[in-house]
């Protein structure tokens, strides 16, 4: 009984070596998928959101790109531009604007280098914010571009 | 009794009907009034000609994109004072479309696939509803050559 069991086993062997290591192995250099989204989704998360959060303007600043803009239209039909500096100017952190910022990624777009984001706020339980974020990949790192808002 | 009970248990389907109906037509007016604007950046490809890519585009807009390596930025001026004229001459094997479109209130984005013979692009636009139009303000494009 021994050298059949034997025998089975070693041809087990054999074929895992030769059909599913290759496989194995290609599994393992090919790049993991949706690894860019992460990236985005991470760093939106801790320097956007988060800067938003705990009103830290320099992590915002540190996720954007030195010329984004902040976009949105004005009630009386005009266009708002607000440059990172206004921006950091307006922004007190002693003062938060909101108690409670409930915040979702809902949706990260990617081809190559360029990426949209869209973001749902729900500020203080009952003001619904939708941010879209452009970003650019420089350097290795995902930065924001422009910022869109309703 | 009855009869109001009655009247109201059928008359309220119909108003959350209407409600709703009315809140559809609405949204759908919405996308056809965005994808109209970037109906004029698709139709100022095709024709080549400044007008028709002009009323796409805020006159604030930028365009923005990494190329070997480095961020490019253009001001929308400069990028519509490179419109040809007229068509490419390879116009007829040019193919576009418009991936999604997606807004909420005054703010829309909008994805749109340019594949050339040569080149694909994937545009990235961020809209606004300004003085009831809809206009591009801002597009970040990827660039992946054939």
């Amino acid at each position: 009984m021994w050298v059949p069991i034997a025998r089975s086993s070693c041809a087990a062997c054999v074929l895992f070596t030769v059909l599913l290591m290759p496989a194995l192995v290609a599994q393992q250099a090919r790049p993991a998928p949706y690894i860019e989204e992460a990236q985005i989704e991470r760093a939106v998360a801790d320097s956007y959101i988060g800067g938003l959060r705990t009103r830290d303007f320099t992590l915002i600043r540190s996720i954007c790109l030195p010329n984004a803009v902040m976009m949105s239209a004005r009630g009386d039909g005009s266009l708002s531009v607000t440059t990172l500096d206004q921006w950091s100017r307006r922004f007190d952190p002693a003062n938060s604007p909101f108690t409670e910022l409930e915040a979702s990624i809902a949706k990260i777009d990617r081809e190559g280098t360029a990426a949209q984001v869209k973001i749902l706020f729900l500020v203080d339980g009952d003001t619904s914010v939708t941010d879209f974020l452009h970003m650019l990949k420089v350097d290795g790192k995902w930065r924001i571009a422009n910022i869109i808002d309703y | 009794m009855r009869r109001r009970v009655r009247a109201i248990i059928v008359v309220l389907p119909i108003l959350g009907l209407t409600i709703t109906g009315f809140r559809l037509a609405q949204q759908d007016d919405e996308i056809q009034a965005i994808r109209q604007a970037v109906q004029y950046y698709l139709d100022g490809h095709a024709t080549g000609q400044r007008a028709v890519m002009e009323q796409a585009f805020h006159s604030s807009a930028r365009l923005q994109a990494i190329r070997d390596g480095a961020i490019s930025i253009r001001p929308i001026e400069e990028y519509l004072s490179g419109s040809p004229g007229r068509p490419a001459d390879d116009e007829s094997q040019r193919r576009r479309r418009v991936v999604s479109i997606d807004y909420h209130g005054t703010a829309a984005v909008a994805k749109i696939e340019l594949d050339y013979p040569s080149v694909v692009f994937v545009d990235y636009m961020q809209l606004l509803k300004i003085g009831n139009q809809w206009k591009i303000v801002n597009k970040i494009y990827h660039m992946d050559r054939k």
